[in-house]
């Protein structure tokens, strides 16, 4: 009759085979997994510079892409330059608008005059 | 195994690291880990293929708790075997029966002038298909205990046991086992070494 002894170490000798026939990964598993833990790592939180750049992205995507911002942006700072700018140089932008002779365009001969009676 | 041992706190720094996306702690967590739970799953499910569906999903569940992994709330490597038994389970249960595809085992190597490889394939192909015949929380119990060598109270941590409810799975386990394999000798080339 067996003792429990060599009983045990027969069985062990079972797991000692079936351990060395586990099957190891193969690199393709490994690279599921490497996928799968770049899809699921968290992103670290961006800060200020981050959130600045993105709100940036946002604009130029919502504008038209990069012509129409910097479209968006000349005007915009036009439109700056308009408001802070010296008030007298609105005169000279008036007056680089104006074209010779307006006057006599703006204020025509009274057509009435030669029906006007005089006294 | 103390939650303070190096080893295990070293896992849980490169699960932190991980989870503040820092590049390449994935892939040292995964080839330490993936081979302990390929090989969990395989004993569970006797198929490769599934087996490593399931690997790849306990290691999916792994990154998703990382940012909420606490560091010595537990042992990777045990969590790990825990997620691997659950997902196994519900396998088996899927399944509709709790025996493996590949219960019949493979067939031995033919390769001429290699009988001690042959001997050690048809070994592993036998306890293989009497793992297959234990009820699933043996085969979990034994698995861990023999094949993982997972110590007894580390097994009831990963089973939600006793401990003695652990010695108690094992015990029957190996009892089942072995009249298995007595019954499997007669169709081995071994019956000169009765289990």
């Amino acid at each position: 009759m067996m003792d429990e002894r060599d009983t045990e170490d027969r069985l062990e000798s079972f797991f000692a085979a079936a351990r060395d026939a586990a099957p190891q990964p193969r690199p393709d598993l490994f690279s599921r997994i490497a996928e799968d833990a770049a899809h699921a790592q968290p992103r670290t939180a961006p800060g200020l510079l981050g959130r600045f750049a993105d709100a940036c992205a946002l604009l130029v995507q919502g504008s038209g892409g990069w012509r129409g911002a910097a479209a968006l942006t000349a005007s915009a700072l036009f439109g700056l330059w308009l408001g802070m700018g010296d008030v007298d140089a609105l005169g000279y932008v008036s007056d680089s608008f104006a074209l010779e002779g307006a006057e006599d365009v703006l204020e025509p001969e009274d057509p009435f005059a030669p029906f006007q009676m005089e006294g | 195994m103390a939650l303070d041992d190096p080893e295990i706190r070293a896992d849980a720094r490169a699960l932190q690291a991980y989870a503040e996306g820092a590049k390449g702690v994935a892939e040292a967590l995964s080839a330490r880990h993936t081979p302990r739970v390929l090989a969990l799953a395989y004993h569970m499910l006797g198929d490769r293929v599934e087996a490593e569906d399931v690997a790849q999903e306990a290691m999916m569940r792994l990154w998703k708790i990382a940012p909420d992994w606490e560091d010595g709330r537990a042992r990777i490597s045990t969590w790990l075997y825990r997620v691997t038994a659950n997902l196994c389970t519900d396998r088996l249960r899927k399944r509709g029966r709790q025996v493996p595809l590949e219960a019949a085992g493979e067939p031995p190597d033919p390769t001429p002038g290699a009988e001690a490889q042959m001997a050690a394939k048809d070994r592993a192909a036998a306890l293989k298909a009497a793992l297959a015949r234990l009820p699933e929380s043996q085969r979990l119990a034994v698995s861990l205990r023999h094949l993982e060598e997972r110590g007894n109270p580390e097994i009831a941590e990963i089973m939600q046991l006793s401990v003695e409810a652990v010695e108690s799975l094992i015990a029957r386990g190996k009892r089942g086992l072995r009249a298995a394999l007595e019954d499997r000798a007669e169709s081995l080339s071994y019956r000169d070494d009765p289990i």
